[in-house]
C-alpha cells in the first residue's frame, strides 16, 4: 500500500525541484537568448527573454561559405551525421559482441580481458593522441571519415561493453538454454534471444556511441585539417578561438548543435535508467 | 630422456637468438653513429640556405613588390642543391571567417607551376595532390607558430628532401617561405613497417603451432616469443631515432613520422642494450611454460568466444593498445629542438621531485596532483550528493510531472562538454557574465573569479557539477527502482524513522550500483580536460591546473617536452589504477564486479 503524502510535503518538493531545475536551464536559456540577440557581445542583462529577436546569427552558422562558395555548413553537418552514425552501428556491434562473450562464455584471458577494458578509461586522452595521429597517418586515415569513426568506435567501446555486459548477466540462461535444444545456432541464441531482450541497454549504446561521435572536439580538431572534412564542433569552437570571439553565431552554433542530442536524450529517456542501470553500471 | 634433449636444445636455441638480438642491437647503435655525422652535414646545408634566402629576402615582402621577391627567389633555384622555392600567402578564407586559412601559392621557382590557391583537394597544375596538400598543412602551421614575428621554422622534409619555412606577417596576411632541397645523404633507417611485419610474424608463430608436432612445436613457440621481442625492442628502440631533418620548431607529428620510418636503434644505448638482454635472458623461462602451447590449445577451446570477442579486441589493440604502449615509451625519453634522446627515468624523477620547485609552486607535481585530488574528490561528492538529492526526490510514484522534471535535469549530460565549458567560462566574466550580475542583487561586488585560486578553482567545480551530476542522477533513480517497496513497509511497521530507512535500507542497497559509476566518475573528473582547459585555463598562473591540463601543456604549450608530458600522463594513469584496484577490493565484498 502506498502512503498518503501530506499537500504540504509535496508542494515542498515541488518547490525545490522547480529551483532546481530553474538554475539548471538558467545557463541554457541565456545561451538559447543569446542566440537570438543581435550583438556578438554578451550583454549586461538577466532576463531570459531576448529583447528583440533576430535570426541573424543563425543565419550566420548556417550559410557558412569558404571562398570557393562551398557550403561549409552543409558540409559539416553531413560530416558529423556520418561520422556519428557510422560510429553508432560499428559500437553497438563490437561492444555487443565483444559483452556477449564476456557474459556467456568462460574462457582463459576473460578476466585479463575485462580488466583491460575497464582499464583502458584510465588512459589520458593526451597520452595517445600523439601516437594515434602517426598510426591513423600511416594508414592514409587523416582527414577521412573513416579514420575518425574507428577511433570513436573504439573509444566508445570500453563503457559500452561494460554497461552491456551487466545488462546482459540480468538475462536469464535458460532462455538460451531453451532455444538450445530447440535447435537454435550459437549465434542464433545471441541474435533472436538475448539482442531483443536487451533493447533499452542496447538504445543506451547506441545513444553513448552517438554522442561520443557527435560531441567529440579534441580528437576531431588534430586529426581533421581539411575544413571541408571537420565535424561541427571543430568549426563551432573556432566561433570564439584567438582570433574572433563571436558570441553570438557560437550560441547560435551550440544550440542547434545540442539539439539532435537533446533530442536522442528525450526519446531513450526512458531506456537510459533501465538500460543504464538495471545491468549497467552494475558490473 | 628425450624430454630432456629437447630442453637443451631449447636453451642453445634461445642462447643463439639472444645473440642475434644484441648483434642486431649494436649494429644499430654503429648506424646510430653514422646518421649523427649526417645529420650534421644536412643541417649545415640548411642553415647555408636559410642565410641565403634571408638575403634574398632583403626587399621587404608586402602588397605590390611580389614581382620583386618572385625574382629574388628563382634565382635562388638551383644554388647550393636548392631545388625548390616557394611563396605562400596565407589569408582568411571568408570574409565572415577569419580562423579559416585559405592559402595560395605566390610564387614557385618552377615556371610552369602556376600561382593559385591551394587547396587540400584541389591541386594546382603542376603539383601532384599530396604535395599541395603538404605545403597547405605546412603554410597554416608555420604561420600560427610564429604569429606576429619574423621566426624561422623547419619542418622536416618525407625522405629525399629538406625543408626550411619561414613566416612573416604582414597586415593580416602572413607569407610562408619555404625551401627544399636535395640532402646531402640520407640516414639510412629501418622501416617501421617492417618492425610491425615482424611483430606480427613473431606472433603468428603459436598459431601455426597446431599445426606442428614434437619438437617443432617448441621451436616455433620460442621463435614466435622472441621475435615478438625483437619486435617491441626496435618499436621502442626506434623513438630514440633523432629526426634525420629535424630543427627547431618541427612539429612533432613530422618527427614521430619519421622516426617511425627511419627507425633506426640510435638513441638510449645503455638501456635499450639492457632491455634487450634482458628479454632475451627471459626467455628460456617463458619457452619452458610453452606459453605458446597453452595458449594455442585455448584458442582451439573456446574459438567460438574468440570469434565474439576478436573484432573489437582487434580495434583496441591498433588504436588504444599501440598508441599508449607507445606513449608510455615515450616518457623515457627527452625531446629538445626536435631530437629524441634517451633519458631513462629522468623525466620522472624532474617530475616526482618537483623539479626545483617548491611544493607552493603551481608547476610542482604535488601542488598540482594536491589540486587534482580535491578537484576530484569535490566534484564526485557534489555530483553523487545532488545526483542522489535529486532522485530520491524524483522516485515518488505520486509526484505529477515527475517526467517533465527529469527529461529537464538531464539536459546538461546531453550538451556536448566544450559548449558546457564556454559558456560557463562567459557566465563568469567580470563584466558581462551571469554570475556577477546575479550577485550584483545581493550586494556582491564584481567579483574577478580567474584572479585567484579558490575562485578560479570554484568556477571550475561549479561548471563540472552542472554538466556531471545528470549522470549520477540517473544512476541513483535505476537503483533507486530496483529496490523493494516492501523492504520500506516492513520498515515503516516496524516503526523505523525515514533517516534510519535511509542509512539503513536506501544506501546499503544502493552501493552495489552507485560504487562503480562512482569509480567511473572519479576517472573521468580526474581526466576532465575540457572544462579546466576552458573554463579557467588554469589562471591564475597555472594553480588550477590539474595534472592532465598540466600534461598537455608540457607537450603543446611550454618547449614541446613531449617525453616530460608522456611522464605525466603515466603517473595519471598508474595512480587512477591504484585508485581502481584499491576500490575494486574493497568493493569486492559487497559485489564481485568481474563475475
Amino acid at each position: 500500500m502506498i502512503r498518503k503524502r501530506s499537500r504540504v510535503r509535496t508542494v515542498l518538493i515541488h518547490a525545490v525541484l522547480i529551483a532546481v531545475t530553474g538554475v539548471t536551464l538558467f545557463p541554457v536559456a541565456l545561451v538559447v537568448r543569446k542566440s537570438l540577440t543581435p550583438g556578438n557581445e554578451f550583454e549586461l542583462s538577466l532576463n531570459p527573454i531576448p529583447p528583440t529577436v533576430t535570426l541573424e546569427h543563425y543565419e550566420r552558422v548556417l550559410s557558412a561559405r569558404d571562398f570557393a562558395g562551398r557550403w561549409l555548413f552543409g558540409r559539416q553537418l553531413w560530416n558529423s551525421f556520418v561520422v556519428a552514425l557510422l560510429t553508432t552501428i560499428m559500437g553497438v556491434f563490437l561492444a555487443s559482441t565483444a559483452a556477449y562473450a564476456f557474459s556467456r562464455f568462460r574462457f582463459p584471458g576473460r578476466r585479463a580481458g575485462l580488466t583491460m577494458f575497464l582499464v583502458v578509461q584510465m588512459f589520458p586522452a593526451t597520452l595517445i593522441m600523439i601516437p594515434l595521429y602517426v598510426i591513423l597517418d600511416r594508414l592514409g586515415l587523416l582527414d577521412t571519415v573513416a579514420g575518425l569513426v574507428l577511433v570513436y568506435s573504439t573509444t566508445a567501446i570500453p563503457f559500452c561493453v561494460f554497461m552491456l555486459k551487466g545488462y546482459f548477466d540480468t538475462i536469464p540462461r535458460e532462455l538460451e538454454e531453451a532455444a538450445w535444444i530447440d535447435g537454435c545456432s550459437r549465434f542464433g541464441m545471441f541474435w533472436r534471444i538475448v539482442l531483443p531482450l536487451s533493447k533499452p541497454a542496447i538504445a543506451v549504446t547506441a545513444l553513448f556511441s552517438f554522442m561520443t561521435a557527435w560531441n567529440e572536439y579534441i580528437l576531431a580538431e588534430t586529426f581533421l585539417n581539411d575544413e571541408l572534412s571537420q565535424t561541427l564542433p571543430v568549426m563551432l569552437k573556432h566561433y570564439v578561438g584567438d582570433k574572433s570571439a563571436d558570441w553570438g553565431s557560437f550560441a547560435a552554433g551550440a544550440f542547434l548543435v545540442s539539439l539532435p542530442v537533446m533530442a536522442l536524450f528525450y526519446m531513450l529517456q526512458r531506456s537510459l535508467v533501465s538500460g543504464l542501470t538495471a545491468g549497467g553500471v552494475k558490473g | 630422456m628425450a624430454r630432456r634433449e629437447a630442453e637443451a636444445r631449447g636453451v642453445v636455441l634461445t642462447w643463439l637468438i639472444a645473440a642475434l638480438l644484441m648483434g642486431a642491437t649494436t649494429l644499430g647503435l654503429l648506424l646510430r653513429e653514422r646518421n649523427r655525422a649526417l645529420v650534421s652535414r644536412n643541417e649545415g646545408a640548411a642553415e647555408e640556405a636559410l642565410r641565403r634566402a634571408q638575403l634574398a629576402l632583403a626587399v621587404p615582402l608586402g602588397e605590390g613588390r611580389e614581382e620583386d621577391t618572385v625574382a629574388a627567389l628563382r634565382a635562388l633555384r638551383g644554388e647550393g642543391g636548392i631545388r625548390e622555392v616557394v611563396l605562400l600567402r596565407t589569408r582568411a578564407a571568408s570574409p565572415e571567417l577569419a580562423f579559416v586559412r585559405a592559402v595560395d601559392l605566390v610564387a614557385h621557382s618552377d615556371p610552369e607551376v602556376m600561382p593559385g590557391p591551394l587547396r587540400p583537394r584541389a591541386a594546382r597544375d603542376a603539383l601532384t595532390p599530396p604535395r599541395a596538400k603538404a605545403l597547405y598543412d605546412w603554410a597554416t602551421r608555420v604561420e600560427s607558430r610564429s604569429g606576429r614575428d619574423r621566426t624561422w621554422s623547419r619542418p622536416t622534409g618525407g625522405g629525399e628532401t629538406l625543408e626550411v619555412g619561414m613566416a612573416l606577417a604582414s597586415k593580416g596576411t602572413s607569407y610562408v617561405l619555404g625551401l627544399r632541397w636535395a640532402p646531402v645523404e640520407q640516414p639510412p633507417g629501418v622501416p617501421a613497417l617492417g618492425l610491425v611485419l615482424i611483430l606480427l610474424v613473431g606472433l603468428g608463430f603459436p598459431a601455426a603451432q597446431r599445426f606442428l608436432g614434437g619438437r617443432w612445436r617448441w621451436l616455433a613457440s620460442a621463435g614466435g616469443v622472441s621475435l615478438a621481442a625483437v619486435g617491441c625492442g626496435l618499436l621502442l628502440a626506434g623513438f630514440a631515432a633523432e629526426a634525420p631533418t629535424a630543427g627547431p620548431g618541427t612539429g612533432f607529428f613530422q618527427l614521430l613520422q619519421s622516426g617511425l620510418s627511419q627507425g633506426v636503434p640510435r638513441g638510449g644505448p645503455g638501456m635499450a642494450w639492457v632491455a634487450v638482454t634482458l628479454v632475451c635472458l627471459a626467455l628460456p623461462f617463458l619457452g619452458f611454460l610453452g606459453l605458446g602451447n597453452r595458449a594455442a590449445s585455448a584458442a582451439r577451446q573456446h574459438r567460438i568466444a574468440f570469434a565474439y570477442i576478436l573484432p573489437a579486441a582487434l580495434g583496441m589493440l591498433v588504436l588504444v593498445m599501440v598508441p599508449f604502449l607507445i606513449g608510455l615509451g615515450l616518457g623515457f625519453f627527452n625531446h629538445c629542438d626536435g631530437r629524441y634522446e634517451w633519458v631513462g627515468l629522468d623525466n620522472f624523477v624532474t617530475i616526482l621531485s618537483g623539479g626545483g620547485t617548491s611544493i607552493t609552486d603551481p608547476l610542482n607535481f604535488w601542488f598540482t596532483l594536491g589540486v587534482t585530488l580535491l578537484w576530484t574528490f569535490l566534484n564526485v561528492l557534489l555530483h553523487v550528493s545532488i545526483g542522489l538529492a535529486l532522485a530520491l526526490l524524483l522516485k515518488d510514484p505520486l509526484l505529477a510531472g515527475k517526467g517533465i522534471y527529469r527529461v529537464l535535469l538531464i539536459i546538461p549530460w546531453a550538451v556536448p562538454n566544450y559548449i558546457t565549458a564556454l559558456m560557463w567560462k562567459g557566465m563568469f566574466h567580470q563584466q558581462f557574465g551571469a554570475v556577477n550580475q546575479v550577485l550584483g542583487l545581493f550586494g556582491v561586488e564584481g567579483v574577478s573569479w580567474f584572479s585567484h585560486f579558490w575562485s578560479a578553482f570554484t568556477a571550475n567545480v561549479v561548471t563540472n557539477t552542472w554538466l556531471g551530476f545528470p549522470f549520477m542522477m540517473v544512476v541513483a533513480l535505476g537503483a533507486l527502482q530496483s529496490i523493494p517497496g516492501d523492504l520500506y513497509e516492513a520498515a515503516e511497521v516496524d516503526g523505523a524513522s525515514r533517516f534510519t530507512q535511509f542509512t539503513r535500507i536506501t544506501l546499503p542497497l544502493l552501493k552495489p550500483a552507485l560504487l562503480p559509476a562512482v569509480i567511473l566518475g572519479s576517472v573521468w573528473t580526474f581526466n576532465q580536460f575540457n572544462v579546466i582547459y576552458l573554463v579557467s585555463g588554469g589562471e591564475p598562473a597555472g594553480s588550477t591546473d590539474i595534472l592532465i591540463t598540466e600534461a598537455y601543456r608540457w607537450a603543446f604549450i611550454r618547449h614541446e617536452r613531449y617525453g616530460l608530458a608522456a611522464a605525466y600522463a603515466t603517473l595519471i594513469f598508474l595512480i587512477l589504477l591504484g585508485y581502481t584496484l584499491i576500490t575494486n577490493r574493497v568493493a569486492k565484498g559487497a559485489e564481485g564486479a568481474m563475475d
